[in-house]
């Protein structure tokens, strides 16, 4: 084992892969390191849930019956929410020493901040499900449709929809149990 | 000698610890080449801050793992980093497939090791004594020599099973 390691050594030793220029270019402003720009995708998702957020709240006056009001509120608030949770858990990831921690201090870190991650992840896959069941009826009452009157809307269409996203969540949910298994585990063998 | 070419020298003298951290931590050639720079890149932000009385190559191991463990969570590559070849084809230099292939074996049950595990192998194989070691890990010494014998064994069992 140890010798096959050497004899990589070796030949990566003889080799030089990196000269003045490319080092610089590395250290040099116009390289932004990867661990800073993380989380764009997070940025854009709650961008778009404060613009929907907004787009109820502008039309919460056109809803006239107090149920969908009180559901338009509830999604409000779970549109608020849901980028708040998804932010909170991307912020603890970011923030280990990387240049003093001991390596296994920064797996112990990673290894809870990757739990605590999941586990809001997993929050946030119930919320989004709920927020997905209010806000059809929310948005049929600004547009002033009755969703009684759409064919099969409570036989078929909404039953369908319900046993879509429970089997999905339910598929998601184990997955990410699986994942905090494994986690506790190697956090049990540090 | 100004910083900047303190830093280069650094890095030129150590690149093969650079590279050989980016081949055990990542599985493709895109992954590599951008945890490498991501490493140079902390190393140099930190290079003000590294203390001299320790030892260069402990600060470079502690940079360039601790880096390697932050990168595992970013799956997708989200900067423009810049190109280059860190193809370890390219290292092939004398054609010797039997040697080849025992390295790409070696590589290959390293990577399916946990994040301790692939630390400290790393160290042993690089020749560090384990007080080295237990001081870049953050083990006891007594530790590092048990999960060591540990590590040896589960790669034996893994490379025989796989014979």
């Amino acid at each position: 084992m140890k010798s096959n390691w050497d004899e990589m050594s070796k030949r990566i030793e003889k080799q030089e892969i990196l000269n003045n220029h490319l080092i610089e270019k590395m250290t040099h402003q116009k390289y932004k390191s990867k661990l800073e720009k993380i989380g764009n995708s997070e940025y854009i998702g709650s961008l778009t849930c404060y613009l929907a957020a907004t787009y109820l709240i502008i039309n919460f006056t056109k809803i006239e019956e107090f149920i969908f009001q009180l559901l338009c509120i509830i999604t409000i608030l779970l549109l608020f929410t849901l980028p708040i949770i998804s932010l909170k858990s991307l912020r603890g990831m970011k923030n280990i020493s990387i240049h003093t921690a001991k390596y296994s201090e920064t797996i112990k870190t990673f290894m809870h901040r990757k739990m605590k991650f999941y586990k809001l992840q997993r929050i946030n896959m119930i919320l989004a499900f709920l927020l997905l069941i209010i806000l059809l009826p929310v948005l049929a009452s600004i547009y002033g449709k009755d969703i009684n009157s759409i064919t099969n809307f409570w036989t078929i269409i909404v039953p369908v929809f319900i046993a879509f996203f429970a089997s999905f969540s339910f598929i998601t949910w184990r997955y990410y149990s699986k994942i905090l298994k494994n986690l506790e585990k190697e956090l049990r063998d540090l | 000698m100004d910083k900047k070419s303190r830093f280069t020298k650094v890095i030129k003298e150590n690149e093969g610890l650079l590279f050989k951290v980016a081949i055990l931590y990542t599985h493709s050639i895109q992954d590599r080449e951008d945890l490498y720079q991501e490493v140079v890149y902390q190393l140099w932000k930190s290079f003000d801050t590294f203390n001299e009385q320790s030892k260069l190559s402990t600060w470079m191991y502690r940079v360039a793992m601790n880096t390697a463990i932050y990168n595992l969570k970013i799956s997708k590559r989200l900067v423009n980093t810049i190109p280059i070849d860190l193809e370890t084809e390219r290292f092939a230099e004398v054609v010797d497939k039997t040697e080849e292939e025992k390295i790409k074996i070696l590589n290959e049950h390293i990577q399916t090791l946990n994040l301790l595990e692939k630390g400290i192998i790393l160290l042993y194989l690089e020749g560090k004594n384990h007080q080295e070691i237990a001081s870049i890990i953050g083990i006891t010494t007594s530790n590092v020599g048990t999960k060591i014998s540990r590590i040896k064994e589960k790669l034996k069992s893994k490379i025989i099973k796989k014979q």
